[in-house]
């Protein structure tokens, strides 16, 4: 089991899709509604995230998700924790 | 005076009415036009822009202050990392600021942004990004980002103007295409507005490392003057020119038709009086003097004009052997004896080649000489015995201008001309 800080994701979060400062990130938040990350976007988040953590998400489950706990599931179940944030 | 009156209708004159720049001598046109009215170099050796494991010079001409990474940075191209996108829509909101607070019908705006190479920068850090993290992924702003179109596009969006949009891209010509293609739309009556202009920034290996290779690129070696003194790197029309040296660059105007700019009272800076383009037909990267000549003679013709009427030439004088000397011989042909008395300069000695922007950035040194009556050097000169006209050597001159003419050549056998005018309110 690997442990990763939340802030860590949530930074790489941050910086892929040129989050403003003064957007809060936690898990429940959307990733279109809330933190406007457009679907373009979202494909560059995603990335960012797989090759920083090293692990491969499939096409189907990148069309299921819809907010940052989404992306914390997918990588718990491939042996990564995330601390608390 | 009466002989210079304009035969057509002011439904037809065009005007310049707003003009903005960035270059490596500054991030507005007024701090470039007093580097090149002072006779200042821009050009420095940059080890990081230009690292010796991947490049085959080092020495270039740089924007600073705007651009991807830097403090300030533009937060709306903060996705957009290819720097052509930044300096070319800090280029168009400088020439579109005359239309502060005027009432306008955004949709006959039309924007024409141009370049030759476009996103090229991000084209190849996502590449080597993607090499380095073993994938065959590329980032998703990719694609987008290398278009050529994408200036206009982002141009549109900032400053929500809605006409025709279009993305010339004719290499070293490219600034001078999008100039006549706005003029075009304004006379067919496609749009009241136009931003015209192009962008550049190429500095990536392939590209560099390939000019380089033609030896179309000045690779200055120990004992050259400009070893020690990368600024004279560059030098048009000089004995000891040895290749161009490239840069980076954005030049916008905003044209308009008389009658529309009567309407807004808006300033006039200069009236587009001729235009041609032309194609050589003869090579994929030689000038061609014959169709060059061609070119610069319909641009007269166009205009009304004798050659004895043109006071200042802006030339494209790259600080190749063969373009400096291909121009100045076409120059003798189509002035005849007044080519001796044309006052002739290239900023390309201040400025660098910045590709398909250059000829944008000359096209308005060329209205802001005849507004101020003032011609900026062509620096770095040692003069040539084979090349014995006047090209405004080391300092600027102050003379009576009336019509001006710039030119510039690209690859591919592409050609422009644009005669300007003073503005006198006729």
């Amino acid at each position: 089991m690997t442990e990763i800080r939340r802030e860590e994701l949530f930074s790489v979060i941050r910086q892929a899709a040129k989050i403003p400062a003064n957007i809060l990130i936690s898990d429940s938040s959307r990733f279109v509604q809330d933190l406007g990350v457009d679907s373009l976007d979202l494909v560059g988040v995603l990335l960012s995230i797989q090759d920083t953590h090293e692990f491969e998400l499939t096409d189907d489950e990148i069309a299921k998700i819809e907010n940052v706990g989404d992306v914390v599931r997918l990588m718990d179940q491939r042996g990564m924790k995330l601390s608390a944030a | 005076m009466s002989s210079d009156r304009s035969p057509l209708s002011p439904d037809s004159r065009i005007v310049v009415v707003g003009v903005g720049a960035v270059t490596c001598l500054g991030t507005d046109w007024q701090t470039t036009w007093e580097g090149l009215a002072s006779g200042r170099g821009g050009l420095r050796r940059d080890t990081e822009r230009l690292p010796g494991d991947k490049f085959l010079v080092d020495i270039g001409g740089f924007v600073n202050g705007v651009g991807p990474g830097t403090p300030g940075e533009d937060a709306r191209l903060a996705k957009l990392e290819a720097r052509f996108l930044h300096y070319g829509l800090k280029a168009a909101e400088e020439a579109w600021k005359p239309m502060a607070g005027r009432v306008f019908d955004r949709d006959r705006v039309a924007v024409v942004a141009a370049s030759a190479f476009g996103g090229v920068d991000v084209l190849d850090q996502e590449r080597v990004k993607a090499e380095s993290r073993g994938r065959l992924n590329l980032g998703p702003y990719t694609v987008p980002t290398l278009l050529i179109n994408q200036l206009g596009g982002q141009i549109s969006q900032h400053l929500e103007l809605y006409g025709p949009g279009f993305a010339p891209s004719n290499a070293c010509a490219s600034g001078g295409h999008a100039i006549v293609m706005g003029a075009l739309l304004l006379r067919g009556g496609m749009a009241d507005f136009v931003l015209c202009g192009a962008a550049e920034s190429a500095f990536v290996p392939s590209i560099v490392n390939a000019f380089a290779t033609m030896k179309a690129l000045a690779t200055i070696k120990p004992g050259d003057r400009a070893f020690e003194a990368p600024e004279q790197a560059s030098r048009p029309f000089s004995a000891d020119r040895c290749g161009f040296v490239m840069s980076e660059a954005a030049g916008m105007l905003a044209l308009t038709t008389l009658e529309q700019a009567r309407n807004l009272g808006l300033e006039v800076l200069a009236e587009l009086t001729g235009m041609a383009v032309n194609s050589d037909g003869f090579h994929m990267a030689a000038p061609h003097g014959p169709r060059i000549e061609t070119c610069l003679n319909l641009a007269l013709k166009n205009s009304g004009l004798t050659p004895e009427k043109i006071d200042h030439y802006n030339a494209h004088g790259t600080s190749t052997s063969v373009n400096d000397k291909t121009e100045t011989g076409v120059l003798r042909r189509v002035f005849g004896e007044h080519a001796g008395g044309l006052a002739i300069c290239s900023i390309k000695g201040a400025l660098g080649h910045s590709l398909g922007a250059a000829s944008a950035v000359e096209a308005i040194t060329t209205v802001e000489s005849l507004r101020r009556g003032q011609i900026v050097p062509t620096i770095n000169y040692v003069p040539d015995p084979e090349l014995d006209l006047d090209y405004v050597p080391d300092r600027s001159r102050s003379m009576d201008i009336r019509y001006a003419m710039s030119a510039s050549f690209g690859f591919g056998g592409t050609n422009n001309a644009l005669v300007f005018r003073r503005w006198i309110d006729d």
